[in-house]
């Protein structure tokens, strides 16, 4: 019995034995490995948890400066949202504004539309009153060239009433003279003419032979191509002219049988006289 | 008193081996807690 038991525990001790010396074989081949391998874990472990606080401590200086930005983000958001709110508060006021101005300028279209219309009306009525004026001033010209005439005419009456009153003065001292003459010679005039009637002096007209001073040159003789034969007789008047121009009246101082010699009466002198012009004693 | 038998049995040589397992056993551990420096 005993011998069994020994030898039980002989085999028993026999594979504890390899099992341990296997085990610590095992433990003696893998422990190198193992380490090597656990070595280079925790450097890379270490690497890592190095990376992952660089990682972190990046992050958390970008999240920094993310939330920096964020901040001003939000300022500048607050402050666009601040601003956008003035623009459209300012937005609605330059609506209200740009209604009311074109109501304003609604009503000034109107305004000018009603002005236009006026102004075209003033146009018209402008244009009828320059016609109208034109017509007037035609008229005004007209009336000034017949005014003209008119004074021209009264200015040729004038002169020729002013010879008519001289010529009324001239016959009444004719008329005069004759009767003192009448009364010196005691002829009545009232009485019928007896005997021959000498001869009415009739149109006579001549030319003017020269012309001259008188010795005080304060008169102007002229020397005319008609005389005694030709009815002219002292203090007879003619009037001197050359074509259509009345150049004045001379006064027959002394007359010769075929020609005569006169004063020019300075107050009629109308022009130079020259020789060649016409002298007659009626117009 | 009887003869033992002198002569070396099987049962002498698995001791032997054994003997053998146990010390290459504690070589290998020590050479193992050799690399851990004793620490454990």
């Amino acid at each position: 019995m005993n011998n069994v038991v020994g030898k039980l525990l002989i085999v028993l001790q026999l594979v504890f034995s390899l099992l341990f010396m296997c085990f610590a074989g095992a433990v003696y081949s893998f422990t190198q490995s193992w380490r090597t391998k656990a070595e280079t874990a925790m450097t890379s472990v270490a690497e890592r948890d190095r990376q992952i606080n660089e990682l972190k401590e990046s992050h958390t200086q970008e999240l920094d400066a993310r939330k920096v930005e964020n901040e001003q983000l939000n300022q500048r958001a607050t402050e666009a949202e601040a601003g956008l709110a003035q623009v459209q508060a300012n937005i609605r006021t330059l609506q209200g504004e740009l209604a009311q101005t074109q109501q304003q300028r609604d009503k000034h279209l109107a305004d000018l539309q009603v002005a236009q219309a006026e102004a075209d009306a003033r146009i018209a009525e402008t244009n009828e009153l320059r016609a109208e004026t034109k017509k007037l001033r035609d008229t005004v010209s007209l009336q000034i060239s017949e005014i003209q005439d008119q004074e021209d005419r009264n200015l040729v009456y004038s002169g020729l009433v002013a010879e008519a009153k001289e010529r009324e003065v001239g016959a009444l001292k004719e008329i005069g003279r004759l009767q003192d003459l009448l009364r010196q010679n005691k002829i009545d005039p009232r009485k019928a003419v007896v005997g021959p009637v000498p001869p009415e002096i009739t149109r006579v007209e001549g030319k003017v032979l020269g012309t001259k001073q008188n010795e005080s040159r304060s008169a102007e003789l002229i020397h005319v191509s008609i005389g005694r034969d030709d009815y002219v007789s002292e203090d007879m008047t003619m009037d001197v002219y050359r074509e259509n121009q009345y150049l004045g009246r001379i006064r027959i101082t002394d007359v010769y049988a075929d020609s005569a010699v006169g004063i020019l009466i300075e107050r009629t002198r109308n022009g130079v006289i020259e020789r060649g012009d016409n002298v007659t004693t009626k117009l | 008193m009887s003869q033992q038998s002198s002569d070396p049995t099987i049962y002498d040589g698995l001791m032997f081996v054994s003997l053998g397992a146990v010390i290459m056993g504690v070589i290998f551990l020590c050479l193992a807690l050799e690399n851990y420096g004793w620490s454990g």
